[in-house]
C-alpha cells in the first residue's frame, strides 16, 4: 500500500507545476542535444548541474531526467540522415538506418525508431518499477567475473556484424581492442602506446574516433559522387512513409520488448555501460533472425532492436544509481551528482521514506519518452525531406558539428582533429576494402572493460576460479553458440551473396585490399614488439593476446586479398591500367581532395581559430567545389558562424582552440568582444 | 632622460593599475574559466560547483565563471594545460589536487612546477575513513578485531591514487597481510566491489563517506567505519581531530591503542608526509606569468568567498565540517617546500607502492662491467 501510495504521489507530484513545465523544458533541450552529433545528454546535464543549488529535488530532476531521457530518441536523426551515431547509443542504428535513407525510407526510419524508443523508455522504466526488490541480489551476482564475460559475449557479436568476411570482421574487432590498450596501464603506472603524447595517456577518445570512422566517408561520398542522402528520387521512393514505420514498429512488438529488456537489464549492471547496448541488441537482433540477409543493406528490424535497448537502459541504469549510488554510465555519474547536489542520498531511504522522489524520477522518464516520441513524430516528415537535398548542401553543416563534436568529445584538444581526420582516411580505406567498421568501435569500447574486469577478477580471487561460477558457466555456454550462429550465419550468407557491394564490410576492391592488409599486419607487428619493452605481465598480456592473433587474421585477410588481387590482375590489361580502374572506382582522387580540404581547414583552424575558420571552409567549399553563387556561401558561412558563437560559445562555453594569431585577432576586435572572433 | 620616461610611465601605470577605478573593471565583462582536472560526475566537480557559486562577487568587475572538466592522465593533463598554455590574465584558474607525491617520487606524466604557480591558496584537510566489511574474513564485532585479520582483499582507484594508499600505508603498519586490488577506478565501484564481496577494504573521502557510506553500507550494518586519517598540523607537530565524523577513531589513536607505541618505518614516515601534503584537494592556481595585481585580486577572493556564509553552506552540505583554509602565501610555502620533506624511507615505500621501485633502483645502479 505504501509503494502504492508513494506511486501516485510521485505521478501527481511530476504533474503539478511547475515540474510539469521543467520537464517540458528538459525534453525540448534533450530533443536538440541529441539530435546534433558530438553534444548529447551528458553535456545537457553538466551545463544544468550547477544551477542546482537549492533547487526541490522533484524540479531538478524532472529537468535533468527528461533531457537526459530523449537524447537517444532524437539522436536516431544523425544516424538515419547522415549515417553519424548523433550520441554513442545510436552507433548500430547508422547500420540499417542509413541504407534506409539512402533508399527514400528515411521516414519509416524514424517513425519505426521513434515508436520503439517510446516504448523501450516506458518498458525500462516499468522494469525499474517492478524490480526495485530484485536489484540487490542481480548487482551482487554480477561481479567483476561476470562482467568481464559479459563483455566477452557482447564482442561476440562480431560475427554478425563482420559483413562479408568473418576474418576481417574478427580483426577489425581485435585492431579496436588493441586501440583500447592505448593510454595507461590499470594497475601500473605505465604508458602503453602513447607515442610520448600525454593526450593519450588516457585513451584513446571514442567521439573523434567514431565521427571519423563513419562520418567521413559518407560525407566523402556524398561530395564525390555529388549525391543527395537518398539516391533514389523523391517521386521514386516507395513504401517510406512515417506509418509505414510504425506500422513496422507493431509487427516487430516481441523483438522490440525482447530488446527492450536486454536495454534494462544491461542498464542495471554497472560498469558495461549505454556505449554497448545497442550493439548487443543489434546482434541479437540479426542472430535471431531466420532471414538475415537484408541486414546492413536497410532492413528495419536493424533499427528497431537498437533503438528500443537505449531507451530502456535508462531506466534500468536509475535503479544501482539511486539505490547504490553506483551508477553504470556516465550519465548516471553525474546524475548522481545532481541527487547529492539536491541533498538526497543514494541508499535505502531512496527505496523508502523518500520512494516517491524514486517514482517521480520513474514517472519522469516515461512522460518524457512519449512527449519526445509524440513532438519527434511531428518533425519528422519534415526532417526526412532533408534526404532528398543536394549532399553539398548538407556537407558543410555536418563538417562543421563534425569537427566541433570531435573538439568537444576529445578533450578540447587539437589532437582530436587528428584522431577524427586519421580515422576518417581509416574509415573510408575499411569501407573499401571490405574491413568492416562496427567490429572495431565494439573493439574499442569493450576492449578496456575487458581488461579492466579480468585482472580485478584474477587478482580478486588469486587465479581463475571466478570462471567457475554458475553465471560464468551460462555465459560461457552463450558465448559458444553465439560463436557457433554467427559463424554459421556469415558462411550461409556469403553462399546467398546477391549484392555485393551493398552493407558494411563488403567492399571488395583487391588493388586497395591488399595494401590495406598489409599495413594491418604491420600494425600488429609493431604492436607486438612493442609489448616486449614492458616486463610486467599485467601490463603486455593483453596487447600479446590481441596482437599475435592479429597478426594471424591479417595475414590470412592479405593472403586472400593477393589471391583476389592476383584475379583481377589477370583479368587487367596491365598493373597500371589496374590500379587505375581501382582509384576510378574508389573515386580516389577526389577523396584524397576532400581529406585534403578537411586536413587544410584543421590547419587554418591552428592559425586563425574554429571561429573564423569553420565559416571560411563553408564558404570555400560552397564556391570552389560545389559551385554555389557567392550569395548561397556566404549566408551558410555566417549561419554557420552564428552557431559557433551562440551554441558553442554563449551555451556551452567551450573552451576554443587558442589560435597562433590570436594576439592580433584580438586587437581587430572591440575590448569585451573578441569572443566573436576568437 | 629616455629611462627617467620608463620609470615615470612604469609608474603611472602602477598607479593606474591598482587604482580603485581601475581595480574595479580588472574582470568587467569577462568570463574565468575554472579547469576542474577530474570527471563531472564526482566529488571535486561538486565542490567546485558550490565554492564558485558565490566566488564572482568577490572579484572586482563580477565576472561570469565557468567550469570546465578536462580528464586525462590521471588528472595531470588539465594542471600541465595551465601551468603550460593557461591563459595570463586570471580568466583561467585551477581548482583541484596538486599531485606533490608523484613528483617527488619522479610518477611520470607530471610537466608542472607547483612552486612556480601563481597560487591563490589551497583548501582541504579534511579525512579520509577506512571501512572494510562485517564479515571480514569471519567477521568482526568491533574495530579492533581487524588486528587479528589478514588474507583480504583491498580496493583501490589507480595506481598511486591517495585513497588506496591512505588504506595501504595504516594496514602496513598495522602488520595485516592483504592484497591490493588496483583498477577500480572510482568510488562508486569500489563501493560496488565492497558490496559483492570481491574486496573488504577501502578508504574514502570525506564526501565520499557522506554521500556513499554512513548512508547505506554502515547504517545497513554492512561495514564497519575503522578509522579515520586527518591532515598533520605541521605548525603544532600533530594530526587534527574532527568531531564531525562521529565515533570513529583517529587511526594515529587506534594504532596506539591496539600496539601499545608509536608507529615508526616507511610507511609512518609516507603517511605523515602524505597527511601533510597531499591533504588539500583544492588547491587554485593560475599561470605562473599570471601579473601581480591580477594575482592579489584572486587571491583575496579566495580567502573572502571562504568567509561567506553562503559559500560555507554549500560546502558544508557535501563534507559536513569546514576545511582548512591556506592563503597564497602559505600554500606557495608548501608548493616550494614539499620535495625537500620527504624522508628517503617514505620515499623508497611510496617508490615502491607506485611500482617505480625498480625503475629507481636500475637508475640509481651502476652500469655493469664488461
Amino acid at each position: 500500500m505504501e509503494t502504492w501510495n508513494a506511486l501516485l504521489l510521485g505521478l501527481t507530484s511530476i504533474l503539478a507545476w511547475p515540474a510539469i513545465g521543467f520537464m517540458v523544458l528538459g525534453v525540448l533541450i534533450g530533443i536538440w542535444l541529441g539530435a546534433v552529433p558530438g553534444l548529447g545528454g551528458v553535456l545537457g546535464m553538466i551545463l544544468i548541474l550547477p544551477f542546482l543549488f537549492g533547487w526541490d529535488p522533484i524540479n531538478a530532476f524532472a529537468l535533468l531526467l527528461g533531457l537526459f531521457a530523449v537524447t537517444s530518441t532524437s539522436d536516431t536523426i544523425a544516424s538515419v540522415m547522415l549515417g553519424i551515431p548523433g550520441t554513442a547509443a545510436s552507433q548500430a542504428t547508422i547500420l540499417d538506418g542509413y541504407p534506409l535513407a539512402q533508399q527514400g525510407q528515411a521516414a519509416r526510419a524514424f517513425g519505426a525508431a521513434f515508436t520503439v524508443s517510446a516504448f523501450g523508455g516506458v518498458f525500462g522504466a516499468a522494469m525499474l518499477a517492478i524490480s526495485l526488490p530484485l536489484i540487490t541480489p542481480v548487482i551482487t551476482a554480477f561481479r567483476s567475473g561476470e562482467l568481464f564475460m559479459l563483455a566477452v559475449l557482447g564482442l561476440t557479436m562480431v560475427g554478425s556484424l563482420s559483413g562479408g568476411s568473418i576474418v576481417k570482421g574478427v580483426g577489425a574487432a581485435l585492431l579496436g581492442l588493441l586501440l583500447a590498450m592505448v593510454g595507461t596501464a590499470d594497475t601500473v603506472a605505465i604508458y602503453r602506446y602513447t607515442f610520448d603524447s600525454s593526450y593519450l595517456q588516457d585513451q584513446l577518445p571514442l567521439i573523434p574516433v567514431v565521427l571519423g570512422l563513419f562520418a567521413i566517408p559518407e560525407l566523402m561520398e556524398l561530395a564525390t559522387r555529388n549525391v543527395s542522402i537518398s539516391r533514389v528520387p523523391k517521386d521514386q521512393a516507395e513504401g517510406g512513409g512515417m506509418l509505414a514505420g510504425i506500422r513496422d514498429a507493431v509487427r516487430n512488438w516481441w523483438l522490440a520488448t525482447k530488446c527492450a529488456a536486454i536495454g534494462t537489464y544491461i542498464g542495471i549492471l554497472p560498469g558495461l555501460g549505454a556505449a554497448i547496448v545497442d550493439w548487443v541488441a543489434y546482434g541479437y537482433a540479426v542472430q535471431s533472425s531466420k532471414d538475415k540477409s537484408k541486414f546492413g543493406k536497410g532492413d528495419i528490424r536493424g533499427v528497431i532492436a537498437p533503438e528500443s535497448a537505449n531507451n530502456a537502459i535508462k531506466g534500468g541504469a536509475l535503479i544501482p544509481t539511486v539505490a547504490f549510488g553506483i551508477p553504470g554510465s556516465l550519465g548516471m555519474a553525474i546524475l548522481l551528482g545532481a541527487l547529492l547536489q539536491v541533498e538526497l542520498l543514494p541508499g535505502p531511504d531512496m527505496l523508502t521514506t523518500d520512494l516517491h522522489i524514486t517514482f517521480a524520477m520513474v514517472w519522469t522518464i516515461v512522460i518524457a519518452n512519449i512527449l519526445a516520441a509524440a513532438l519527434l513524430m511531428i518533425l519528422a516528415r519534415q526532417v526526412a525531406k532533408v534526404a532528398f537535398v543536394p549532399g553539398h548542401l548538407i556537407i558543410p553543416g555536418v563538417i562543421l558539428f563534425i569537427f566541433m563534436g570531435a573538439w568537444l568529445g576529445g578533450q578540447t584538444s587539437i589532437e582530436a582533429w587528428i584522431i577524427c581526420l586519421t580515422f576518417g582516411v581509416v574509415g573510408y580505406l575499411m569501407k573499401q576494402t571490405g574491413w568492416a567498421r562496427p567490429p572495431l568501435v565494439l573493439g574499442l569500447i569493450l576492449g578496456d572493460i575487458i581488461e579492466n574486469r579480468f585482472l580485478l577478477a584474477t587478482n580478486a580471487a588469486d587465479g581463475f576460479g571466478w570462471m567457475t561460477s554458475w553465471i560464468n558457466l551460462i555465459i560461457i555456454a552463450l558465448i559458444v553458440a553465439t560463436v557457433f550462429l554467427a559463424a554459421r550465419g556469415v558462411v550461409k550468407n556469403k553462399q546467398s551473396e546477391d549484392i555485393a557491394e551493398a552493407g558494411e564490410g563488403r567492399g571488395f576492391n583487391p588493388a586497395m585490399s591488399l595494401p590495406f592488409s598489409l599495413v594491418t599486419i604491420f600494425v600488429f607487428a609493431a604492436a607486438i614488439l612493442q609489448a616486449r619493452e614492458w616486463e610486467n605481465p599485467e601490463v603486455n598480456m593483453f596487447p600479446f593476446s590481441i596482437a599475435i592473433p592479429g597478426v594471424v587474421l591479417a595475414a590470412i585477410a592479405a593472403f586472400n586479398d593477393g589471391r583476389a588481387f592476383g584475379r583481377v590482375r589477370a583479368q587487367s590489361q596491365s598493373l597500371g591500367a589496374m590500379f587505375a580502374e581501382a582509384g576510378e572506382r574508389a573515386l580516389l582522387l577526389r577523396s584524397i581532395k576532400f581529406i585534403a580540404a578537411l586536413v587544410g581547414m584543421a590547419l587554418i583552424m591552428l592559425v586563425i581559430g574554429q571561429k573564423l575558420a569553420i565559416p571560411l571552409f563553408i564558404y570555400l567549399y560552397l564556391r570552389l567545389w560545389a559551385r554555389y553563387p557567392i550569395w548561397i556561401g556566404a549566408l551558410y558561412a555566417f549561419v554557420g558562424w552564428l552557431f559557433l558563437i551562440i551554441l558553442y560559445d554563449r551555451i556551452i562555453h567551450l573552451n576554443f582552440h587558442i589560435p597562433m594569431l590570436n594576439d592580433w585577432l584580438i586587437k581587430l576586435t572591440p575590448e569585451n568582444w573578441e569572443w566573436l572572433i576568437v | 632622460m629616455k629611462r627617467l620616461f620608463s620609470i615615470i610611465a612604469a609608474g603611472a601605470a602602477a598607479v593606474g593599475l591598482l587604482a580603485p577605478g581601475a581595480q574595479a573593471q580588472l574582470f568587467k565583462g569577462k568570463t574565468i574559466e575554472v579547469i576542474v582536472p577530474a570527471g563531472a560526475g564526482g566529488g571535486l566537480t561538486r565542490n567546485a560547483q558550490a565554492y564558485f557559486k558565490n566566488f564572482p562577487k568577490y572579484l572586482p568587475g563580477n565576472p561570469k565563471v565557468v567550469i570546465k572538466n578536462v580528464v586525462g592522465g590521471g588528472g595531470q593533463r588539465g594542471i600541465n594545460q595551465i601551468y603550460k598554455t593557461g591563459k595570463k590574465d586570471g580568466t583561467q584558474l585551477l581548482w583541484g589536487p596538486l599531485n606533490l607525491t608523484g613528483i617527488t617520487i619522479g610518477l611520470p606524466g607530471i610537466e608542472y612546477v607547483p612552486g612556480n604557480f601563481k597560487l591563490a591558496g589551497a583548501a582541504g584537510g579534511l579525512p579520509f575513513v577506512t571501512i572494510v566489511r562485517k564479515d571480514i574474513k569471519g567477521g568482526i564485532q568491533s574495530r579492533e578485531d581487524i588486528v587479528t585479520k589478514s588474507g583480504f582483499n583491498t580496493g583501490g582507484r589507480i595506481p598511486g591514487g591517495s585513497l588506496g594508499l591512505f588504506s595501504r600505508m595504516p594496514f602496513a603498519m598495522l602488520g595485516l597481510q592483504n592484497k591490493f586490488i588496483i583498477g577500480y577506478r572510482n568510488q562508486p565501484r569500489l563501493k560496488a566491489g565492497l558490496l559483492q564481496n570481491e574486496i573488504q577494504a577501502i578508504t574514502t573521502g570525506n564526501p565520499g563517506y557522506f554521500a556513499f557510506y554512513l548512508n547505506d553500507t554502515l547504517k545497513k550494518g554492512d561495514g564497519v567505519a575503522l578509522f579515520y586519517h586527518p591532515s598533520f598540523d605541521a605548525d603544532k607537530g600533530d594530526f587534527r581531530s574532527f568531531d564531525h565524523i562521529k565515533g570513529i577513531p583517529r587511526f594515529i589513536d587506534f594504532y596506539r591503542k591496539v600496539k601499545g607505541g608509536e608507529p615508526s618505518g616507511g610507511a609512518w614516515e609516507a603517511y605523515k608526509w602524505q597527511a601533510t601534503f597531499m591533504a588539500y584537494p583544492f588547491w587554485m592556481v593560475m599561470h605562473p606569468d599570471t601579473p601581480d595585481n591580477i594575482h592579489q585580486a584572486i587571491s583575496k577572493a579566495w580567502l573572502d568567498n571562504w568567509k561567506d556564509p553562503g559559500s560555507l553552506a554549500l560546502f558544508l552540505k557535501g563534507n559536513k565540517a569546514a576545511p582548512v583554509v591556506l592563503n597564497s602565501a602559505q600554500a606557495t610555502r608548501i608548493a616550494k617546500t614539499f620535495q625537500t620533506t620527504m624522508p628517503d624511507s617514505a620515499k623508497q615505500w611510496l617508490q615502491a607502492e607506485f611500482g617505480l621501485a625498480k625503475k629507481a633502483q636500475r637508475a640509481k645502479a651502476p652500469p655493469k662491467k664488461k
